[in-house]
């Protein structure tokens, strides 16, 4: 791991936002990004949706601990109570900037400079820009954390799906394979951006010292369930199941972890590689991974996601209304609109298809048990109806 | 008010409150027990409301959010 007795890193955090793992993984540059370090495979984001995901990342706490847990909640983010990730590395004498494509999407806590993308911004000529600029700040022997925000996948999503369709338009959920050439076309461009980004790390000679993380913040649907027809109103593997590929040359080994992993676990294993001390807050819940990739920890992690959509059969943007729970081979499901449940075996049925729920199985017992305890579902509230 | 109690409950309380100093009857034991489940009912009906009520934000401030979402395409 990056030690080198503790020598200080620069960390450049790109952020995929909407790319699908299961899709970008086809895809020949990030194959050999994956060729470059430790790719966390199986990782699953807090909320399906950048708002609440991206400040679960940078806190590396869940949305119902750090006040962002709905559509609205970046009013409602306890800055008070957690320190981002941004901070500890402004508090290390970092210079924090960036680039988003609206403040609402992550605390903008500690950064020195953040650039909001408008209209007609040419990303990835401004991101190359702003790895000149951390090339400068380095030759100043100085260190810098530079987050990038990748938006197009968004931008496509939004302009041909969003636009186009509603969460139960027959055209577009009966044509899955159109949707998913579309959607594929979206990642062909975000698989060219990395190569182009990489190789601007490298001629900048920035590799060697830097921690470069790769990460998506959620997926999105093609169509695989009416109802839904990007994210953020269920918490199905296809907007849940993200990714995290850790580069730097004197650190991350090449190695996959397919155990769960949890976007909350982002930042601790960054605050661990720098040996910055978390304890700011006790309420951060994520751990570091550092222990998987030594395989000292030997089991997945439970991961804990949660929504309200701001459309959808059961549209609830202020607060989460879909609650699950997700272990490396299931996922116990909790909507309280319409209060059901739902279980799937995810290695039998990965495309969660098999409601399992009420048919007696000790897996939907044990998730329920301890999803109540997470989110304290009051069993012997009078309201209380046991799902269907 | 009576209450009536299964009788199987009765034994099982009864050998408790014999076996132990800390309660006189099983009546004082029964009240404990009760007691300590509304408390838990109180508590987790509390808890609840904190939970799942809507959050509350002013008009300028709900107005400033619908905007930004807006901005990201999501609202018309």
């Amino acid at each position: 791991m990056v030690d080198e007795s503790r020598k200080k890193f620069n960390a450049i955090a790109i952020v995929l936002d909407g790319v699908r793992f299961d899709r970008i993984k086809l895809l020949p540059n990030f194959r050999k990004l994956c060729n470059k370090g430790t790719l966390f495979s199986n990782m699953i984001t807090y909320a399906p949706y950048t708002i609440a995901s991206l400040h679960s990342i940078f806190t590396g706490a869940y949305g119902s601990e750090n006040g962002v847990d709905n559509y609205y909640g970046s009013l409602s983010y306890r800055h008070k109570e957690f320190k981002t990730i941004t901070e500890y590395l402004k508090d290390q004498d970092y210079f924090t900037f960036g680039d988003l494509i609206n403040d609402v999407v992550t605390p903008r806590q500690g950064f020195n400079k953040l650039v909001l993308q408008g209209e007609n911004y040419d990303l990835c000529s401004e991101h190359k820009k702003m790895l000149n600029e951390a090339k400068s700040i380095s030759k100043d022997n100085k260190h810098f954390f530079l987050f990038l925000h990748y938006s197009p996948v968004h931008n496509s999503l939004v302009k041909n799906v969003i636009k186009q369709f509603t969460d139960f338009d027959k055209d577009y959920f009966e044509n899955k394979e159109e949707n998913l050439k579309k959607y594929d076309s979206y990642l062909k461009e975000a698989d060219e951006y990395l190569e182009s980004i990489f190789n601007e790390i490298k001629n900048l000679n920035l590799f060697e010292d830097s921690l470069i993380v790769f990460f998506s913040d959620h997926g999105s649907s093609i169509g695989e369930k009416i109802g839904e027809r990007t994210y953020g109103s269920f918490c199905y593997d296809y907007t849940i199941k993200i990714f995290a590929l850790f580069i730097s040359p004197k650190g991350f080994p090449v190695k996959k972890v397919e155990k769960v992993t949890r976007s909350i676990d982002i930042m601790p294993t960054i605050l661990d590689v720098f040996g910055i001390d978390g304890k700011f807050s006790d309420k951060i819940n994520g751990k570091s991974l550092i222990p998987l990739i030594l395989d000292k920890e030997k089991e997945g992690r439970i991961a804990f996601s949660e929504t309200g959509g701001l459309f959808g059969p059961y549209p609830s943007p202020k607060k989460p209304n879909v609650k699950a729970i997700r272990t490396q081979n299931w996922k116990l499901i909790y909507n309280l609109t319409p209060n059901t449940k739902e279980l799937y075996n995810l290695v039998d049925d990965p495309l969660e298809i098999n409601n399992l729920a009420g048919k007696g199985l000790q897996e939907e017992k044990k998730l329920w048990e301890i999803l109540k305890m997470k989110y304290r579902i009051g069993l012997i509230h009078p309201k209380y109806r046991e799902p269907r | 008010m009576q209450i009536k109690i299964n009788e199987k409950i009765v034994d099982c309380l009864k050998k408790r409150v014999e076996s132990s100093d800390e309660f006189e009857s099983i009546e004082a034991y029964v009240n404990s027990i009760m007691e300590q489940v509304v408390e838990r009912l109180e508590n987790e009906v509390k808890e609840e409301n904190v939970i799942q009520e809507e959050q509350v934000y002013s008009k300028e401030d709900e107005e400033k959010i619908k905007n930004k979402l807006k901005d990201l395409g999501y609202l018309d």
